[in-house]
């Protein structure tokens, strides 16, 4: 009986697993860019949905969110894009409200509301938990251990 | 720790603009400008001198480790706002100045051997620190340059991030 003299190493599965996870962590960055953009555009669109007054009057909450509303332009002006796979940008179309800059960091006559920053600052820690949640959930899925993979 | 939990935002914005009317009651060239507390009304539009205003901080964030009290992490805006013309104060320079001054502050450990006073609810603390008030600055970022009306107006923003602790 002949003993086999060879000694394989099979990394075919560590492969197609590695391949599997990295596949999903960029299915799940995705979706958690989306998650963001969204949630962010729901918050700053709250934050200018004050209520309506008429032009040339005085707002009935000066320096306060939410920014109260006249043509409601600014109102429909939250867009957002992605700028490639892992990034993306929630802005105020420029065309449909070119006041908008003045309207968030305030003028000499208008306090500041920062309908964008306070969104930001309200809304950071919760999309980036529902972000990690999201990539955990898709590398277990995919058959790794996020705590490894992640370092979490 | 001087800050109090449920007042930590006027309290912090209190503190921040002591610190920064300390330096401007004695040091050049802050001794060139002056501290707002707040967003800068109509009234405080005179412009004699550039306006340091040291707007509302905005909560970011919590920080827990088990058997401690729990810290949070701010943001407060400070701004530079120049409105005298290029003649009168300085100008562009004079507020990219004041930026740049506001930047290194909280960018030095010697933001934390200032000493200033500052009266928190009843409470007067004489001659404390940043430190002593329970305040560490993580970073500052800026200068980000505001849009404004007038041609001949200039305004800089500068966001510093601390974690305040009780």
């Amino acid at each position: 009986m002949a003993i086999s003299s060879e000694c394989r190493i099979d990394f075919t599965g560590w492969e197609a697993k590695s391949t599997r996870i990295k596949y999903a962590i960029s299915e799940a960055v995705k979706e958690a860019i989306d998650y963001g953009m969204d949630e962010l555009s729901r918050k700053v669109t709250q934050n200018l949905g004050g209520m309506r007054h008429k032009a040339g009057t005085k707002s009935p909450s000066p320096g306060k969110l939410p920014v109260t509303m006249i043509s409601g332009n600014l109102h429909q002006a939250v867009r957002h894009k992605r700028i490639d796979l892992t990034r993306g940008a929630v802005f105020i179309d420029k065309n449909k409200a070119p006041y908008a800059v003045h309207v968030h960091y305030g003028t000499k006559k208008m306090r500041p509301r920062r309908f964008m920053s306070d969104a930001v600052a309200e809304r950071r820690e919760a999309i980036i938990n529902r972000q990690r949640y999201l990539v955990k959930l898709k590398i277990r899925r995919a058959g790794g251990n996020p705590s490894e993979i992640l370092g979490l | 720790m001087a800050i109090r939990r449920k007042y930590s935002v006027s309290d912090v914005q209190k503190v921040i603009h002591a610190l920064i009317s300390k330096l401007i009651s004695a040091t050049s060239p802050w001794t060139s400008w002056q501290a707002v507390y707040g967003y800068p009304e109509g009234e405080v539009f005179n412009f004699s001198k550039l306006l340091v205003y040291v707007d509302t901080p905005i909560k970011t964030g919590t920080l827990t480790h088990q058997g401690g009290r729990p810290a949070v992490t701010m943001e407060i805006v400070l701004g530079c706002w120049n409105s005298g013309g290029d003649e009168g104060t300085g100008g562009v320079e004079e507020c990219d100045i004041a930026a740049g001054h506001l930047l290194d502050l909280f960018g030095d450990v010697d933001v934390y051997s200032t000493q200033f006073t500052v009266t928190l609810g009843a409470t007067t603390y004489t001659n404390k620190t940043l430190y002593d008030h329970g305040i560490i600055v993580t970073g500052s970022t800026g200068p980000r340059n505001i849009p404004v009306e007038d041609p001949l107006e200039y305004r800089r923003e500068v966001t510093v991030s601390l974690i305040v602790t009780f």
